[in-house]
């Protein structure tokens, strides 16, 4: 919808009249006699335009005397072009997140290109339509209610500010719907850098933007409609860690092992054949001092993971930073975590008799204090004192245990998740395992195919039924499973160790048996030891929050709102004032791929090129104008003024 | 400038007056040069003796003197020396460029043509009047004598300057008579429809068995135009019309080509042994004519 704010100017049109006129009347030319025609013939062969060509440069003059005339009066008139729309009330909807720290080559961030694409669109709103501007991330924020102010609505939009968190669409979206069904038909603007995900439609169908007719439960079909206006960079490469966690490493004293994942993207516009791995390197600091470095060579379709080896005691602060030419987003480049506190686990061994083999192992858990041990017979359970695992062997309890981590070794029987069918006579010797899952943490440091073993039970292990996936599975059927049932941490070992012949005198078993503690000990979101967090996520503290670097400056000291609730909002370490430590990281995948999708998709395309072309063109008007007297100099005054 | 005016008369009693006084300024001039020299007053070609020389074998021995064999008893032969009356043709461009738009060149074609005659008939050369524009016409029949002057003055008045320039049809149709020695005197601006018909004309003239002399007359304003701005220009000859734009780097241009087109011309006279002056009518008349006499050999009396 092409509009004037100053339609009154458009008079100023009938200026245009004069260089018609001084065209279809201009002077005939000086008729001057001459003895011969000889010399100005050659001279015009040479140096004259020929008739036709000064016809069509006086054509030409006029033309862009007409366009100057007409740009100038429509840039005074202030043309504006908005998508067509019959809108009561617009909701422009933001998205804050992370990935929108993105900039391109001039500086320009997309958060600052979606606040600009949407001051164009509303220039060219009436102005008795209230917009109101929701900005959200992992969560949404209403900015400014419906309001007919539009310098508040530009503060508004210029204080917009990115915050190193994820985004999630649905809720703010929901939202959006909300306000925008309170004045009807209503719009929603919504600027991301994100491919839209419910386009319907050709892109570029209406203006700059995927348009998304809405039907809600509240609001009647077509009453709300969305248009995605992409802010996506159609030219960037971005790398980051998008998965983080750390866990101690069995068996030794201050060593941990942190698996990081690191994603990348590249778009190159509609070069397809540029795509390929992006060239990283992590640098790994530990209280400040470099530990190291890798070189990484990132694949964009597929993220790459590492396990990177970390020696440091309980408190050290490790610090992962990426860095790759060109990288567009420097949020997801750094990884701070805290290395958490050593608690020793605590695991009762509840067993009829004292297994030789089991007790060795278990004592061999006990050095460096990372593990205490206790054991007792059926009499024993339930324990007095808290555990954090107990192992049941070769007998269980008459009800199932809920609340504690458990391992089952040998089960006589089934019970709660632990569904067994015993093997007819004394049980079968397994001489040939198939391991399901060698990467399973169970299995670290496990040599599973030399081993041999007196299976007595076959395990019903379904990770989709029982919750339970099988890790070593016998020619009868699974004898080693693990999993998380119901919050609760699971392994089953179906077979005895005092008869199994090669397994418990290697060094296989200890390892088994150690992993399954540390494993069945750990929480089930690994993410969360140590409190190493995303941002985005809401803690529980206690008074005052002090946040830090890596280095221990401090960023700021802030306030948990009513019920110790803090939103991590920034990158970096926090600390509470009871004594509690944490860490907070971006470690998101739809940021790190700066919005999902291809950037360089058509819609992108659309939304940059119809920039231009929306919203007030005063400017480009006035550009034009000075352009065209440029061109009209360079063709019609450079040769003739000599 | 002394360009002539347009409206004074052309040939009044001062202008003869002083063609009367350039005359015996080159006679006398010549007369110091060389003395003794006869003319007769019979037409054609006359024998006068000069000297006797001892005959050799070869001689022809009905130019021995046998007067002389009876007293000397050698033989001699008589020599003679020949005097020729020459015809003198003035090849006049009547066509309109000689007259429009600048009038004070068919005044100066007009009184060159004069001075021409008048130094013809006063040396008793026969004199014939030519006029050029689209054929050659003989305006008068060959005049001999002082006392044509007034008639051919009178004529020449009433000539009329109009039509179009043919060069090369006029000069190739054009033939001097050729049992006696002449001389052809061409005044023109030399503009036909292209810049190579003077090259033909001038061809043409190269064959003429005379001594010819090619004067072209120029305005100032036709080697340099006094023009500027968006001009319609119109030949004076066809009528036809040409629109442009003239700045000042195009009149240097134009200039350059005229007077590219003046210096081919005297190339290619004075490659055909034919004598060029470029006569701008700014220029005095009697020095201008002086100088041109001095280069012409037998009607300047030499």
């Amino acid at each position: 919808m092409v509009r004037f704010l100053d339609p009154l100017l458009l008079s100023w049109l009938a200026v245009a009249a004069v260089p018609v006129v001084l065209y279809l009347f201009r002077h005939r030319p000086r008729q001057v006699s001459v003895s011969t025609l000889l010399f100005f013939d050659a001279m015009m062969r040479h140096d004259q335009d020929a008739a036709w060509l000064r016809r069509l440069k006086r054509l030409l003059s006029l033309l862009l005397t007409l366009l100057i005339i007409a740009g100038a009066v429509t840039a005074m008139a202030r043309l504006v072009v908005a998508p067509d729309s019959d809108v009561q009330s617009v909701v422009i909807l933001v998205d804050r997140s992370a990935s929108m720290a993105a900039a391109d080559e001039a500086g320009q961030t997309r958060l600052q290109a979606a606040a600009d694409a949407a001051g164009r669109r509303v220039a060219g709103l009436a102005a008795n339509v209230p917009v109101a501007v929701i900005a959200y991330d992992v969560r949404p924020e209403i900015l400014l209610p419906p309001s007919l102010d539009r310098r508040e609505l530009d503060r508004t939009l210029r204080a917009l500010a990115v915050r190193p968190m994820g985004a999630d669409v649905e809720p703010a979206m929901h939202l959006a719907h909300q306000v925008a069904a309170i004045d009807t038909p209503g719009g929603i603007w919504h600027f991301t850098d994100a491919a839209p995900e419910l386009e319907t439609g050709e892109p570029g169908e209406a203006d700059e933007a995927v348009r998304e007719p809405v039907a809600t439960a509240s609001n009647p079909p077509a009453e709300v409609q969305v248009d995605h206006v992409r802010v996506a960079l159609t030219e960037a490469v971005n790398v980051g860690v998008t998965g983080f966690a750390l866990r101690r490493a069995p068996m030794e004293v201050d060593r941990y092992e942190a698996f990081v994942e690191v994603a990348g993207v590249r778009a190159d516009g509609d070069d397809d054949a540029a795509a390929g791995p992006i060239e990283a390197e992590l640098r790994i600091t530990i209280d400040g001092a470099v530990a190291g470095y890798r070189q990484l060579s990132v694949d964009v379709s597929e993220p790459t993971r590492l396990l990177v080896p970390v020696r440091a005691g309980e408190g050290a602060v490790l610090e992962l930073a990426l860095t790759a030419e060109g990288d567009v987003l420097a949020l997801d480049d750094r990884v701070v975590a805290r290395i958490p506190a050593v608690e020793p686990v605590r695991v009762l061994w509840v067993s009829d008799e004292v297994d030789a083999f089991m007790e060795l192992a278990l004592s061999s858990l006990g050095e460096g204090d990372q593990v205490s041990v206790f054991h007792g017979g059926p009499g024993a359970w339930p324990s007095d004192e808290p555990v954090d695992v107990v192992v049941f062997q070769g007998w269980l309890p008459e009800r199932w245990p809920e609340d504690v981590a458990v391992i089952v070794v040998d089960p006589p029987a089934s019970l709660g998740p632990v569904q067994v069918a015993a093997l007819d006579g004394s049980g079968l010797w397994v001489e040939s395992l198939r391991t399901t899952d060698t990467r399973h943490p169970l299995l670290y440091g496990v040599a599973g195919d030399r081993l041999a073993l007196m299976q007595n039970v076959v395990l019903s292990a379904d990770a989709a039924g029982t919750g339970l996936a099988p890790l070593w599975v016998g020619p009868a059927g699974p004898l080693l499973a693990a999993g998380q049932v119901r919050g609760q941490r699971l392994v089953v070992m179906g077979f005895e160790p005092g008869r199994s012949r090669s397994l418990p005198l290697t060094a296989s078993f200890p390892m088994l048996v150690g992993n399954a503690i540390y494993w069945c000990s750990q929480e089930a979101d690994p993410d969360h030891v140590g409190h190493n967090r995303r941002t985005g996520e809401l803690v529980q503290l206690a008074e005052q929050v002090t946040w830090t670097d890596a280095t221990g400056q401090t960023l700021a000291d802030v306030q948990p709102a009513e019920g110790g609730w803090l939103e991590l909002d920034r990158l970096g370490l926090w600390r509470d004032a009871a004594g509690m430590l944490g860490s907070a990281s971006l470690l998101d995948g739809r940021a790190t791929t700066l919005g999902g999708g291809d950037a360089a998709d058509e819609s992108t395309s659309n939304a940059a090129a119809g920039r231009w072309f929306s919203g007030e063109l005063t400017t480009l008007l006035l550009w034009l104008v000075v352009m065209t007297l440029l061109v009209e100099s360079f063709l019609f005054h450079l040769h003739a003024v000599r | 400038m002394n360009e002539p005016d347009p409206n004074e008369p052309i040939f009044d009693p001062a202008f003869l007056n002083r063609l009367r006084s350039l005359f015996l300024q080159l006679r006398s001039r010549r007369q110091l040069q060389r003395k003794g020299s006869q003319q007769t007053v019979a037409l054609g070609q006359t024998r006068q003796f000069k000297d006797h020389r001892q005959y050799a074998h070869g001689d022809d021995y009905r130019e021995i003197d046998w007067q002389l064999y009876a007293r000397l008893d050698r033989f001699y032969i008589r020599q003679f020396e020949e005097i020729q009356a020459f015809h003198v043709h003035i090849l006049l461009d009547v066509s309109a460029s000689m007259a429009q738009p600048f009038r004070a060149k068919r005044v100066t074609a007009l009184r060159l043509a004069a001075a021409m005659a008048y130094l013809g008939l006063i040396q008793q050369h026969q004199v014939s009047l030519l006029t050029m524009s689209r054929r050659v016409k003989q305006e008068l029949p060959p005049i001999k004598g002082q006392g044509h002057v007034h008639h051919l003055l009178s004529h020449l008045e009433q000539l009329p300057f109009a039509g179009v320039t043919d060069l090369a049809g006029g000069m190739r149709s054009f033939r001097p008579v050729s049992n006696k020695r002449g001389i052809v005197v061409v005044i023109s601006d030399l503009f036909g429809g292209r810049t190579e018909a003077a090259m033909e004309a001038m061809s043409h003239a190269g064959h003429w068995p005379a001594e010819t002399h090619v004067i072209q007359v120029l305005h100032p304003h036709e080697i340099r135009p006094d023009l500027a701005g968006e001009l319609e220009v119109v030949d004076t000859e066809t009528q036809a019309k040409r629109r442009l734009w003239l700045g000042r780097r195009d009149g240097e241009r134009y200039e350059q080509r005229v007077r590219q087109f003046i210096d081919d011309i005297g190339q290619s006279c004075a490659r055909r042994g034919m004598n060029h002056v470029a006569w701008t009518t700014d220029e005095p008349f009697e020095p201008m004519l002086l100088k041109l006499l001095s280069r012409a050999g037998a009607l300047g009396g030499g």
